[in-house]
């Protein structure tokens, strides 16, 4: 493997000095432990909102941390999630005295930690709730939605409720919106190539030069189907066929859009995807209201994308319109 | 640099020659074995672990122990339950993920469970285990059967609790609850995973053993092998 690392197991450590260094303007962080806050934590009288997760999916997490999106971020090592005692004491740097929301990918080792967490800031008196995304359809069916892994999504999710925190809505309003952005988000991704995680120095999945897999998670967790590479204007139809399909979304639907790409694969073929993306959405009468198309949420460096669409209403739509300001994300 | 405590030789109150208890010294002295023991398994953890999982449990344990072992040394003047709550404190902090939580949670009730006592009876070990167990099912929302550290951990404690109706010596007991904490850990092969990322792989997980159970037995044996030299050297 060829990476610009020093120590495989200081990685998580190194990123996150090299990004506190690169936008101190926007961002602080914690002495300790591997928590990034915004730079005025903590807004007295806001919700705070705290998201957590494993490391590997720059700029998620800790890229959007800042006004308008969330108060703290919680850095894991690569693919695990962070420990109790960070997630503690990123609670208590923004709790602003209206509690605070924390925002989680729906996976085990996260409820885990960021529960223990949440026990300790409720014993102290700080309000805390828990929404998990829930948005990849690939990873359980409809019938077991609750089941479902958060990806690319997130990013919705995160912006709608980031927004109602802003705007002065209280932890109750703040969860609900976080939980009807979720409720109307779906995402689908494909992979062509593993990653290599650092401390192994191995691809954490094999796939032949000449396969992909449909539904893969954001940690290769596997997919739907295993099938040969198709082309773009293929796999566009797949992706947008599954997402539109499982919701339903309808015509004259209205949505935000995101095209995701893994790590490895360039912007030119997001774009030509998107090409395809947005004639089969002007078919159905699928209005695109935003597209975000980049490197959202990666997997180091796995070559593949994720299409997310959020069903917009007027409320969901003026909470991802309003504004953000964040090293990797602005509105 | 791992902890060597050397042996101590001692005989108990009725001039047996063989430990009836673990004091304090053994107990971190297990520690640093265990801890040893880890840092030389990472790779074979780490193989278990990419089979049907996400590779990281050999380097996050691993990463964990040795932190534990560095500070083994500043525990020497705690009590007992001191002691473990500590540890499991220490693992809930550097080992992340799952793991951590689950391994940490149940060190710290094992702690809890002990109480004061200057030293640890077979029957405090029972009820240190089964508070173990308690800890990882409520945490975890794990039951026996899906493939998890339980299924090493559940049937460890079930033996430790029969042999110590039968009036077994304390290094007897605890060769029966390694005994079935094996068998517990072979039979990992024989279920589809209903827990962690290995879940997602369903029927594919079969005749692949579990890399939790492998790492609870791991620490089971080397902390039995523990308090056996300590009683070999004691007789």
């Amino acid at each position: 493997m060829k990476k610009l690392i020093n120590d495989p197991l200081r990685v998580a450590d190194e990123e996150v000095e090299g990004f506190v260094k690169a936008f101190p303007s926007y961002v602080k962080k914690l002495e300790d432990v591997r928590v990034v806050v915004r730079k005025n934590a903590p807004v007295q009288g806001k919700v705070g909102i705290l998201v957590g997760g494993g490391s590997g999916h720059e700029p998620f997490w800790f890229g959007y941390t800042g006004e308008g999106m969330y108060d703290a971020v919680i850095v894991g090592e690569i693919f695990s999630s962070p420990t109790p005692d960070a997630a503690y004491k990123g609670t208590k740097a923004i709790d602003g005295g209206e509690g605070v929301l924390y925002l989680l990918g729906n996976y085990e080792g996260d409820k885990m930690n960021l529960g223990i967490s949440k026990e300790r800031a409720e014993a102290e008196g700080i309000p805390i709730e828990i929404v998990n995304v829930t948005d990849d359809v690939a990873s359980a069916p409809p019938s077991q939605a609750q089941e479902r892994r958060g990806i690319a999504g997130n990013l919705f999710v995160i912006k709608v409720a980031g927004a109602k925190a802003e705007q002065g809505g209280i932890l109750e309003e703040v969860k609900n919106a976080a939980l009807k952005a979720n409720s109307n988000t779906r995402t689908m991704g494909v992979a062509l190539s593993p990653c290599i995680l650092p401390a192994t120095g191995r691809p954490n999945f094999t796939i032949s030069e000449d396969e992909m897999e449909i539904g893969m998670g954001i940690h290769g967790e596997p997919g739907i189907e295993r099938t040969k590479v198709k082309s773009a204007d293929e796999v566009a139809e797949i992706l947008t066929m599954k997402v539109v399909n499982d919701l339903p979304f309808k015509g004259n639907d209205e949505v935000a859009l995101l095209l995701n790409g893994l790590g490895s694969t360039p912007l030119q073929e997001l774009f030509i995807l998107f090409r395809k993306i947005e004639e089969i959405l002007t078919s159905k009468k699928i209005d695109i209201h935003k597209a975000l198309i980049g490197n959202y949420c990666t997997s180091i460096d796995m070559m593949g994308c994720s299409l997310s669409l959020m069903r917009l209403d007027d409320e969901l739509k003026e909470l991802f319109d309003a504004p953000a300001d964040t090293p990797y994300f602005k509105m | 640099m791992h902890l060597r405590i050397p042996p101590i030789s001692r005989c108990d109150s009725r001039g047996d020659f063989l430990i009836t208890s673990i004091q304090k010294e053994d107990l971190l002295r297990a520690l640093g074995n265990i801890s040893k023991i880890i840092a030389e398994n990472e790779n074979y953890l780490t193989e278990l672990d990419s089979a049907i999982g996400d590779g990281d449990h050999g380097v996050n344990l691993r990463r964990g122990f040795d932190s534990l072992n560095d500070k083994l040394p500043s525990f020497k003047d705690k009590e007992i339950h001191e002691i473990l709550v500590e540890v499991g404190r220490s693992l809930l902090e550097t080992v992340g993920g799952s793991v951590g939580v689950l391994y940490g949670s149940a060190i710290i009730e094992a702690g809890k469970a002990v109480g004061d006592k200057k030293e640890i009876s077979l029957d405090d070990l029972v009820r240190m285990v089964d508070a173990a167990e308690g800890a990882i099912r409520s945490r975890g929302q794990v039951d026996v059967g899906e493939k998890t550290m339980l299924d090493t951990i559940h049937p460890f404690s079930v033996a430790l609790r029969e042999a110590t109706e039968e009036n077994l010596h304390f290094a007897d007991t605890l060769d029966r609850g390694l005994e079935a904490a094996k068998k517990g850990l072979e039979s990992t092969k024989q279920m589809v995973a209903k827990k962690g990322r290995a879940k997602y792989l369903g029927e594919k997980t079969l005749g692949h053993q579990d890399v939790g159970a492998t790492s609870s037995y791991l620490m089971i044996e080397s902390f039995v092998e523990t308090i056996k030299e300590i009683d070999q050297n004691s007789s």
